[in-house]
């Protein structure tokens, strides 16, 4: 049996839901064990006071790209059939600075911001509000931003393909990348709990 | 302090999977036992050629038996994926499924004698409908393999279906592509309710 | 072992809990095929609000069909849709179990209550647009395409901590 089970049938449609359902729980789960449903600890990191949305996000990457590295080496998962988000240069920097904008001024990004609103946060079901709303206006103004929303179009590509390196490689320099700044947060954290 | 050993800890084991996996990925790089080897593909062009010459091969359609009715590549046997036997194959065969999906199953459970005896048709029914039968062929004065065109225009008439032709040389890019080297094709699927993007 | 009554636990060590999240992560890529998501979800609620409002008008925007389909489901019976329902038990239960639920505002000393208020509700509308021009958002773009090596989702990340870092001095204020 491969992966993704989905694709090759393996599961339904109803059993894929209640799997969502799942996923979304543990997700949800270890949002919020971190501390990623409070406002002031999201914004502390970009005030370099505690570095744990970094640490978070990268350890889950690394972990997630190893445990794909080898899933497809054993066989048991085809890493090639995994949806990928296509790459549109221009929009995806530009929506990244927009959105690193948005989330220092409301202090959450769309998934803890549902976290927040869970935990009893009131800031963050405002937040959710407002990101409901801000989709409503990106889908009306759609019509007349269409030509720069598929700006820069590079298709499905990843760094294996793009700098033609072994994934194996790829995998092992972002991992010692991802180390080396695990370390740096440690090391900026404590200079700032000194001053 | 002992929150500090943990994360030592953590990196060391972390460091020592992905060290691992760049020397398993650097000495086997098709996987355990070649798993992720790619299989020697035929395009359907060059099969619709060799269809249309008459030579002889084993072409089996490995999707249900109401697919196969509704429409199937000519001179295919249908032998649905749970009835096949792979060990049946004593002869080169010629096998495809709707895109990649039943191949691609065939292909994973396949011992390796028996893989170098099996060509898979590179994107199924889908390319065929989409390439051979109606295909999006290019005009005008850019295109440098206007035989091909041709010959694709012909295949198409031969078997039945239509071309449309459009003012854009990057049409051929599917057809020029080296299938010796080729990686499983990425198929677009649609229906179902499970939307994949964000 | 000392247990104070009243004040909730500390949080967890962020790399076991970073550690759990990649998990959950290549258990949606061995499972689905896909990744997880929160912006999918929220868009979809939008689109299906449009479409009740006025049917037409949903039906002329490719942005707004793109998340309605064809019709043959309901536009709400979508994986992401019920994983954020997930996202929002699992926020709950774990809150509740370490005794951080309760109605509150968080912001820094300085702020009023309603500033707080308009601040988080702008901020959102104006994640929401960058989020929707990438293609996703933290879960979507920068978790599951950082997890894949998709180009675009690196550039993504690298481009929102810039725009995070640039800002952050602009609403000291906010925070500190």
């Amino acid at each position: 049996m491969n992966g993704p089970f989905y694709d090759f049938g393996w599961i339904g449609e109803e059993a894929s839901l209640a799997f969502a359902l799942f996923i979304g729980i543990a997700f949800g789960f270890f949002l919020e064990r971190a501390g990623l449903g409070s406002a002031k600890k999201l914004s502390a990191q970009f005030y370099l006071k505690d570095m744990t949305v970094f640490r978070m996000m990268f350890t889950a990457i690394i972990t997630a790209m190893v445990g794909v590295f080898w899933l497809d080496w054993f066989g048991l998962l085809h890493a090639d059939m995994i949806y990928l988000t296509p790459t549109y240069v221009w929009p995806q920097v530009i929506g990244g600075l927009v959105f690193g904008v948005g989330f220092i001024v409301g202090g959450y990004c769309p998934g803890t911001s549902c976290v927040a609103s869970a935990t009893g946060s009131l800031d963050g079901i405002m937040n959710l509000v407002g990101l409901l709303l801000g989709i409503l206006v990106f889908g009306e103004v759609y019509p007349w931003i269409e030509g720069f929303y598929t700006a820069g179009g590079m298709g499905h590509i990843t760094f294996p393909e793009y700098f033609s390196l072994p994934s194996g490689l790829m995998v092992f320099i972002l991992v010692l990348t991802a180390l080396a700044g695990f370390w740096a947060s440690e090391w900026i954290e404590s200079k700032n709990a000194i001053k | 302090m002992n929150d500090i050993s943990i994360n030592k800890r953590l990196a060391l084991i972390g460091f020592g999977i992905v060290l691992a996996g760049l020397v398993m990925a650097l000495a086997f790089p098709d996987g355990i036992n070649g798993v992720n080897r790619q299989p020697q593909f035929i395009g359907v062009v060059e099969l619709a050629e060799k269809i249309k010459n008459r030579e002889k091969m084993r072409i089996v359609d490995l999707r249900d038996e109401e697919a196969f009715e509704e429409f199937h590549i000519p001179t295919a046997t249908n032998i649905s994926l749970d009835q096949f036997d792979p060990n049946s194959i004593k002869e080169p065969t010629i096998v495809y499924s709707g895109d990649d999906l039943l191949t691609r199953r065939l292909w994973d459970e396949l011992p390796d004698s028996i893989r170098n005896r099996t060509v898979i048709v590179y994107g199924g029914v889908h390319d065929w409908f989409d390439r051979v039968l109606y295909p999006k062929l290019p005009f005008g004065n850019e295109i440098k393999n206007k035989k091909l065109v041709n010959q694709i225009h012909d295949l198409c008439q031969f078997y039945g279906g239509f071309s449309d032709f459009e003012n854009d040389p990057d049409l051929m890019e599917y057809y020029e592509q080296d299938l010796s080297s080729a990686s499983w094709p990425k198929v677009q699927r649609s229906g179902g309710l499970i939307r994949k993007g964000c | 072992m000392k247990e104070q009554i009243n004040n909730p636990k500390p949080y967890w060590n962020p790399y076991i809990c970073g550690i759990g999240l990649g998990l959950v992560l290549l258990a949606t890529f061995l499972v689905m095929g896909r990744g997880i998501g929160a912006s999918g979800a929220m868009t979809s609620v939008v689109a299906t609000g449009v479409q009740t409002v006025s049917k037409s008008h949903a039906e002329a925007n490719t942005f707004y069909m793109g998340y309605l389909g064809d019709g043959t489901v309901h536009p709400l019976k979508d994986w992401l849709v019920f994983e954020v329902l997930g996202v929002l038990i699992g926020g709950f239960i774990s809150g509740r179990l370490a005794g951080r639920n309760k109605i509150k505002i968080e912001k820094g000393p300085l702020l009023s209550n309603n500033r707080r208020f308009l601040f988080a509700f702008v901020g959102g509308i104006i994640m929401a647009f960058g989020t929707k021009l990438a293609r996703g958002c933290t879960s979507g773009q920068a978790l599951t395409g950082g997890a894949m090596m998709n180009v675009g989702s690196w550039m993504f990340m690298i481009a929102l901590f810039v725009g995070a870092y640039a800002m952050a001095g602009f609403v000291k204020r906010l925070w500190i």
